[in-house]
């Protein structure tokens, strides 16, 4: 770090602190979309599932590899688990980093589905915002001509489909990656735009299993509840510190969404969301819940109790052991590109 | 096929593998890694047990409880193996390491027995990983190469000096106590015990013990004059007869007296009155009131007093540790001696009192051969220590504070017994005096039961846990029961009031 970089941040720190009061001030009266309610645990005979993914990636000069986990944790009285994983390499484009997350994505809910297949649980925890994956932009979907599109669900839909009903772990776009090289002139945004397709049509699967679902999310910057620049959930957070839980809202992925979806388009459109924050435990970290489907503040109450039973510090276990099992860390990166034996430069050797 | 204990992992080397399992071995269990044809035997030196969900970083104990209800015992033990060598090879130590991820089994038994197995032996006991696996070590690398028991207190030091005892007697071993809490006349398995009281003829007496008796310090020249001329004279007299039964302290104090009250002259000059006669006059007076006991013209030579099959047990209870450092050097001093003339002789000793082999036991080694003092033991522990085992003269060094022992002497102990050792200092004062004393071992003797050990040494092959055998005599060397000991007497002298007055009142009368 630069000095200066020091003497500027001294410079600038009262004002900072002074904008950040600002910040503040204009803070809405949270309380009445806020309930205090003091949550038990729940022990009965449900059973719990929880899932999490995991990329990491090391850009050489000619190729990027990467490394994929996902897991998914069953427990009823005994610990039980799902575990899939890919290395693999990728040539340098413009898309890398979304096509990788797409990847993952893919892991993470095709682990999910076959859990849903070989086990019987009440309650899958997804991490992260579900809704979040469906508003995205889609990739690909500017860079391709309506045409292209079209051609591509016209010609790998249904194969794509037959492939899906093999329920295996794996990015099954990646079967027609031959055929679509000699295909198309853009190959790699066709293939991506595959992926894509891919992916709607496994979240579009997870989501059938409806009650079962809910996305539970650490961070999130949406301000839906005060519409303001500072995000709700830290609004929340500031003003609640004991266990409690936000009036849930419900939104339908059609008012956020003005774009049609590719695939499934009538399914995820009728889909209405139950959003909410709550705090299980007094002090620890506030957490978002979405639910696929709309909950009435008693099914929410009840939820949070079972889910509270399975929290440690205010979040549920599954989730956390699920996170910490299949991260990859730069460590482990370090250890597979040993185990690779690569001889190729990354450009930065002289760092 | 035998159960896999776990899987080596890591770089591993020629001397140490660390390992991963699931099962819990024991630490001091046997080990055997088979790769590149050999059959490689180790011991598990350390242990520890950890989870990764609970791990350091949780700071409320109803985390924990939740992780465990969900996780179970779901554990990792991570370990260190000692490579002890090739069990087809004569254990010497392969030239390869083991390839990670090799197997480790548990040692096979009959392995074990074969290696504990000894002609000419001594059974120390069993080992606790394997207790059906009896330790014997090599008597005569026990002998020659001498030996420590260390131990704190309280953990199982004289039961093991009675069991090594024994083992002696076994084969009709000559053993030498210096019993320094009169407390080894016991009842051997293999022979009696023989109590030597600790007299010493001064006829046999160097010049430096007998002034290390009367206290004359080294920066006394003076002093040390008279009392080097008074011995002189005191000695002749006694070796011609001349003493008339007063005894050699009461002949050289009147030697003294006379310079002093200027009836005889010192080396052809009259010192009447001169101070230092005066005082080394005093320090005569005192040492007779002391070593009164030790000191004795009458009794022969202590050596010949020696038998073999016995446990021969110089009872140093009663004297004080400058007449026993005086006792243990005068008698070691004259064994090195006499042996050498033995061996040299090369027959069955003519007239010397000592003939044979004879192993020494030293309690409270920390006292006669400390380490930051010097005495007149400490010399001549350490040079039986150096030169012992060619002149047939074994030395067993027993103490509860081995950090106060002379390091040349406990560093010339090849074999060593380490039961409980719980200070720091001690641990790492022993290390330092051993080169097969590993820093895990080390680690592990905080750990050990009262009668467990650590066996080193070239006496076993390999290193060992051991649980030493219990003594027939089982009272022996253990704390006393003080609360039950105040109940007796009170009950005795309860009784000894009724009864005196119960006497009283049988007299009659109107009492």
């Amino acid at each position: 770090m630069l000095e200066t970089l020091l003497e500027i941040a001294l410079g600038k720190r009262a004002e900072i602190l002074s904008k950040l009061d600002e910040f503040y001030a204009t803070g809405p009266d949270t309380s009445k979309s806020w309930v205090e309610y003091s949550f038990s645990e729940t022990k009965n005979d449900t059973t719990l599932s929880a899932g999490d993914g995991s990329i990491n990636k090391k850009k050489f000069l000619s190729f990027v590899f990467y490394a994929i986990s996902a897991e998914t944790l069953i427990y009823k009285n005994k610990l039980e688990k799902i575990e899939n994983s890919t290395v693999d390499i990728m040539p340098h484009h413009g898309f890398v980093e979304d096509r990788l997350r797409n990847y993952m994505s893919l892991y993470e809910l095709k682990n999910a589905l076959k859990s849903f297949d070989d086990y019987e649980f009440d309650y899958y925890l997804f991490d992260g915002s579900i809704m979040g994956n469906l508003i995205r932009p889609l990739p690909m979907d500017r860079e391709l001509s309506t045409k292209i599109k079209e051609n591509i669900k016209s010609s790998y839909l249904s194969a794509l489909d037959a492939e899906l009903h093999r329920k295996q772990v794996e990015i099954s776009a990646s079967k027609f990656e031959d055929h679509i090289s000699e295909k198309f002139a853009n190959k790699t945004e066709a293939m991506i735009y595959l992926e894509t397709l891919e992916n709607l049509l496994i979240i579009s699967r997870l989501l059938k299993n409806g009650r079962k679902i809910v996305g539970i999310s650490k961070t999130s910057t949406s301000n839906d509840y005060f519409g303001l620049d500072i995000p709700d959930m830290a609004l929340f957070d500031r003003n609640h510190r004991q266990q409690g839980y936000s009036q849930p809202m419900y939104q339908k992925v059609s008012k956020t969404v003005k774009h049609d979806f590719p695939v499934e388009n009538n399914y995820f459109r009728s889909l209405k969301f139950t959003v909410f924050y709550a705090r299980l435990e007094d002090n620890k970290n506030l957490l978002k819940f979405e639910l696929p489907y709309k909950a009435t503040e008693e099914e929410i109450i009840e939820l949070l109790n079972i889910i509270k039973s399975n929290c440690t510090e205010g979040y549920p276990y599954l989730l956390k052991k699920a996170h910490n099992d299949v991260v990859i860390k730069k460590i482990d990166m370090s250890r597979l590109l040993r185990m690779m034996g690569f001889i190729e430069k990354d450009g930065r050797e002289m760092l | 096929m035998s159960k896999i204990i776990g899987r080596c992992i890591g770089e591993t080397s020629l001397v140490e593998v660390s390992f991963i399992s699931k099962e819990m071995p024991q630490v001091g269990e046997y080990v055997s890694l088979k790769y590149d044809n050999k059959n490689v035997l180790g011991m598990i030196e350390s242990l520890v047990r950890g989870s990764v969900s609970i791990n350091d970083e949780i700071f409320d104990p109803k985390t924990i409880e939740k992780i465990k209800e969900i996780e179970g015992d779901d554990h990792y033990i991570r370990g260190s193996v000692r490579i002890l060598g090739d069990i087809s090879d004569n254990l010497r130590i392969p030239r390869t390491p083991a390839p990670p991820g090799t197997e480790i089994i548990p040692a096979s038994q009959d392995d074990l027995q074969k290696i504990f197995q000894k002609e000419n032996s001594l059974s120390l006991g069993t080992l606790i990983s394997q207790e059906n696996v009896e330790v014997k070590v090599d008597l005569e690398k026990m002998f020659s190469r001498h030996m420590a028991i260390l131990a704190m207190t309280g953990a199982g030091k004289s039961n093991t000096v009675a069991i090594v005892v024994d083992g002696m007697l076994q084969y009709n071993g000559c053993v030498v106590i210096f019993d320094m809490h009169s407390e080894y006349n016991i009842n051997f398995n293999n022979g009696k015990s023989k109590v030597i009281s600790p007299e010493i003829n001064p006829l046999y007496m160097s010049f430096s013990e007998i002034k290390r008796l009367a206290r004359i310090s080294e920066s006394a020249f003076i002093q040390e004059r008279y009392f080097f001329e008074a011995y002189k004279i005191a000695m002749a007299e006694m070796r011609n007869g001349d003493t008339q039964n007063k005894g050699f302290i009461r002949n050289m104090k009147e030697v003294l007296e006379a310079w002093d009250s200027g009836k005889k002259e010192f080396r052809g000059q009259n010192v009447e009155g001169a101070t230092q006669i005066v005082d080394v006059i005093n320090k005569i007076g005192d040492l007779e009131r002391r070593y009164n006991s030790i000191i004795n013209t009458n009794a022969g030579n202590i050596l010949s007093k020696l038998e073999l099959g016995k446990a021969n047990i110089i009872d140093l209870g009663s004297v004080d540790e400058s007449a026993a450092e005086v006792i243990v050097s005068h008698i070691l001093r004259n064994a090195l001696q006499n042996n050498k003339k033995w061996l040299k002789m090369g027959n069955d000793g003519g007239d010397l009192p000592l003939a044979h082999p004879v192993f020494f036991v030293l309690e409270e080694a920390h006292i006669l051969a400390p380490n930051n003092r010097s005495t007149k033991s400490k010399l001549w522990i350490s040079r039986i220590a150096r030169e012992g085992r060619k002149f047939g003269l074994g030395l067993c060094l027993v103490s509860q504070s081995p950090k106060s022992i002379d390091p040349d002497s406990l560093s010339q102990a090849n074999n060593m017994i380490i039961l409980r050792l719980v200070e720091p200092k001690d641990q790492r004062h022993v290390q330092s005096a051993s080169e097969s004393l590993s820093e895990d071992l080390v680690k592990q003797l905080p750990s050990l039961n009262v009668g467990e050990a650590v066996v080193l040494g070239l006496m076993t092959k390999i290193p060992a846990l051991v649980k030493i055998h219990e003594h027939k005599n089982k009272e022996f060397g253990q704390d006393l029961a003080v609360i039950e000991m105040w109940k007796k007497t009170t009950e005795d002298t309860k009784k000894k009031y009724e009864d005196e007055k119960e006497d009283i009142m049988n007299l009659g009368g109107d009492y």
